[in-house]
């Protein structure tokens, strides 16, 4: 058999799976959003042109839910960012720590959590009649037991801060990872050659961990733009509208208003935002591989 | 000369073979028919999971399946399925759409009734009803709320989509032993120079200015007491249900359903002042109120924490514990005293069962007797006894009704035209609902510090819904442009 048959023969089960599960559902979705259709009244689908791209425009409402998406995304993932390279730094730096293999293996439990699951616990670790953090805080603080969710100004930074805690391990994980690519021999030479912690970080660390570090933070933002079943769980986009993310907006248009031409048209316009992120970190990735080609 | 006898032999032949022929197809039908009735067919309800009036048609399924069998002779087995109120909706709806035979019978909330209608899913009961004795005389019995509520689309018309599952109503719990604590008597009397109430017909007079009093007097944070838990959750139509009430109360409208139009009604002076009043009680009420569902206030009563607690009547249950069940009354909520007449107007709970239009002769045969089944006194009484609300008049009317469960007696009192509303029923439901819990919840929790601009938010929104749907023929006003919730 030629190899180049055989290699296709070899991917093709994948191949088709792709194409039924992902490819199909995708272009239907496109077809959808093209289409006046909704599930519980009015015709059946209509063509409908931009329609629905025009209304999602010059939807006042939807470019705040936007922003406040985008500030969610930043914050998230900007803080689990750093505060997972510092500690996975400090894992990999610290090989013989005591007990450094079982703090690890504690750290990843908030990843594997289901986050619905996460955002009930922490729905009632909130609640500031029987909460456990209210309690403590108002015993230390020596203040009124804060009603965190409840709060217009405080629920969005204690959804925000159930996020860090679940998906900072993650970036922790892809610390240790990334500087776990970095050759031993490289980092002994460095230090043979008396580099500043700052020169080693910048010349030898960076350009070898820079990649899976990377990898991490892009598919977080991707992930932390989908949020929805956390925040749905804790705050179902309330108090108000102050933790609507778009992810609720899609699913409150398709299964709550059964809007689904307008749901289609909203989910393509956040996977074009999801595609266009990841791809702008991703050129600035290779931005210095390649100016070098040039 | 043989040529005759062997054309009668054809013919006895042919004759004999269609014989067989037919008898062996008799035989076939009749075993395949008697196969039919002796294999079970499975019935699938959709009910909310975690309420107790859904779930006891689940609990109360093998008697069904005894009765069916004696009187149809069909053999029948019962599938419970569950989703949460929040979910239900969903499941109900997307099934449906798919044109799936997944479930039988749905329990779905009166207000989808529109949903679920017009796009056909369901089966219209007008001539069904009127088919089954059993099925018209329970017809016959139910009042006119009941009817509107949990049958009809449009509201309070002919068409009757739905039958009642349970009916449900709101109510106040009260700790009566704290109400009867001689102590209390005294102070109070002292204090507002009138008797704090301890009996049905005493509560029954209370209006919101003077439980107001109440609240204030048992709210007691020091004590880790309060005087009150109410609905402010965002979640499905928590918050709505209360506040709607308490405009009705307040000489306000939610809209005008023949126009479907909303603003300029929903925020009318009156619906401000309503919804500036129910979210002003928060004050009498447990760190963390502006967030309670059903189950907050549930948690403040049985936990002690809260003196009085609005919630339905189907969860008697689950605040009626055996330590709660001596120390708690159930009596009418507070009304208000419009020209010199008190008048109580509250939203009305429960739901409707509907029927699966896409369901074979088989199931639908079952499903109707199924439904027939429910409507027996006798199930009704049962259902009563285990802690379902039945809607039958000729089974609310029975001598010692209200003696059954604790809250029956409420019940019944709410039950009727002039104390309980719906509202909507309109293929836009849930839209309608989102927008105004979003609106009503920004002003619990402070997100927008004006029960006007919550309303014009809620109006302004509903009036968009309705117009972009067909049904409203005015737009949303300009001046919706500027209105935000923050």
């Amino acid at each position: 058999m030629p190899q180049p048959l055989f290699t296709w023969l070899l991917i093709a089960p994948s191949l088709a799976l792709f194409a039924v599960f992902n490819i199909l559902p995708l272009l239907w979705l496109v077809g959808l959003s093209f289409f006046r259709y909704n599930l519980t009244f009015g015709p059946p689908p209509q063509f409908a042109g931009l329609k629905n791209y025009t209304d999602l425009m010059n939807d006042r409402f939807l470019w705040g839910r936007l922003g406040l998406t985008l500030l969610f995304v930043l914050l998230a993932v900007g803080i689990e960012t750093v505060l997972g390279a510092l500690l996975g730094y400090a894992f990999w730096k610290k090989r013989d720590l005591p007990g450094r293999r079982l703090a690890l293996t504690l750290l990843f439990v908030p990843m594997v959590l289901a986050p619905v699951a996460v955002g009930t616990f922490f729905k009632i670790i909130y609640d500031p009649m029987y909460g456990v953090l209210p309690y403590y805080a108002a015993r230390l603080l020596r203040i009124k037991p804060p009603d965190l969710l409840g709060s217009g100004n405080l629920a969005f930074p204690a959804v925000l801060a159930v996020d860090v805690w679940m998906w900072t391990p993650f970036l922790i994980m892809m610390t240790v990872a990334a500087l776990g690519a970095v050759p031993k021999a490289l980092l002994e030479s460095a230090e043979v050659d008396r580099l500043t912690a700052w020169q080693r970080m910048r010349y030898v660390v960076w350009p070898h961990a820079k990649f899976v570090l990377m990898l991490g933070v892009v598919l977080r933002t991707i992930d932390a733009f989908k949020t929805f079943d956390l925040v749905s769980a804790m705050t179902a986009g309330g108090p108000g509208n102050q933790t609507q993310l778009v992810s609720l907006t899609i699913f409150r248009e398709a299964f709550n208003d059964f809007a689904i031409g307008k749901a289609s048209a909203l989910s393509l316009l956040v996977l074009f935002i999801a595609v266009s992120l990841a791809s702008i970190y991703l050129f600035v990735l290779n931005y210095g591989v390649l100016r070098e080609g040039k | 000369m043989r040529r005759p006898t062997t054309a009668l032999n054809r013919t006895a032949f042919v004759v004999l073979a269609s014989l067989a022929a037919l008898g062996t197809l008799y035989l076939g039908a009749r075993r395949a028919f008697a196969q039919n009735n002796a294999q079970p067919v499975t019935l699938t309800i959709l009910g909310i999971s975690g309420w107790t009036p859904s779930e006891l048609a689940g609990k109360m399924a093998p008697e069904f399946q005894d009765y069916a069998k004696q009187t149809g002779g069909l053999s029948v087995r019962i599938k419970f399925e569950g989703a949460p109120f929040s979910a239900l909706e969903q499941k109900a709806a997307t099934s449906l759409a798919a044109h799936s035979k997944e479930y039988d019978i749905i329990i779905s909330d009166s207000q989808w009734l529109g949903a679920l209608s017009t796009p056909g899913w369901i089966v219209k009961l007008n001539d069904i009803i009127q088919r089954e004795p059993l099925l018209k005389r329970a017809e016959g019995s139910f009042n006119t709320i009941t009817r509107w509520a949990y049958q009809t689309y449009p509201y309070g018309s002919d068409n009757l989509w739905g039958l009642p599952q349970e009916g449900d109503v709101l109510a106040l719990y009260v700790r009566n032993d704290l109400a009867r604590d001689a102590k209390n008597q005294a102070a109070f009397k002292d204090k507002y120079g009138w008797k704090l109430p301890t009996s049905f017909e005493e509560w029954e007079q209370v209006t919101w200015p003077k439980f107001e009093q109440i609240m204030g007097f048992f709210n007691r944070p020091d004590q880790g007491l309060y005087g009150f838990a109410g609905e402010y959750s965002k979640t499905y139509d928590f918050i709505s249900d209360h506040v709607m009430s308490m405009m009705w109360m307040w000489g306000g409208e939610i809209w005008d359903s023949n126009a479907h139009q909303v603003y300029g009604i929903l925020n009318s002076p009156q619906n401000n002042a309503a919804l500036e009043y129910y979210i002003a009680l928060l004050k009498y009420q447990p760190p963390g109120a502006n967030t309670f569902d059903i189950n907050g206030v549930i948690q403040s009563l049985t936990q002690g924490k809260a003196f009085s607690g609005l919630t339905w009547a189907a969860v008697g249950p689950a605040i009626l514990t055996p330590e709660m069940k001596d120390k708690i009354i159930v009596v009418p909520p507070p009304g208000r005293i419009v020209n010199g007449k008190m008048v109580r107007i509250y939203c009305v709970g429960g739901q409707p069962w509907v029927v699966n239009k896409f369901i074979d002769r088989q199931h639908m045969r079952a499903a109707l007797e199924f439904l027939k089944w429910w409507y027996l006194p006798e199930t009704q009484m049962r259902f009563a006894r285990l802690g379902g609300n039945p809607v039958a008049q000729y089974v609310l009317d029975r001598p010692g009704f209200e003696q059954i469960q604790p809250w029956y007696r409420e019940y019944r009192y709410m039950l009727v035209t002039e104390r309980a509303r719906d509202f909507w029923h309109n293929p836009t439901y849930a839209s309608l609902l989102e927008v105004q819990q979003e609106a009503w919840t920004a002003y619990a929790t402070g997100v927008v510090n004006s029960a006007k601009v919550a309303n014009d938010y809620a109006a302004c929104g509903q009036q968009k819904i309705l117009y972009d749907a067909g049904f409203a023929r005015q737009a949303p006003p300009s001046s919706c442009e500027e209105v935000r919730l923050r």
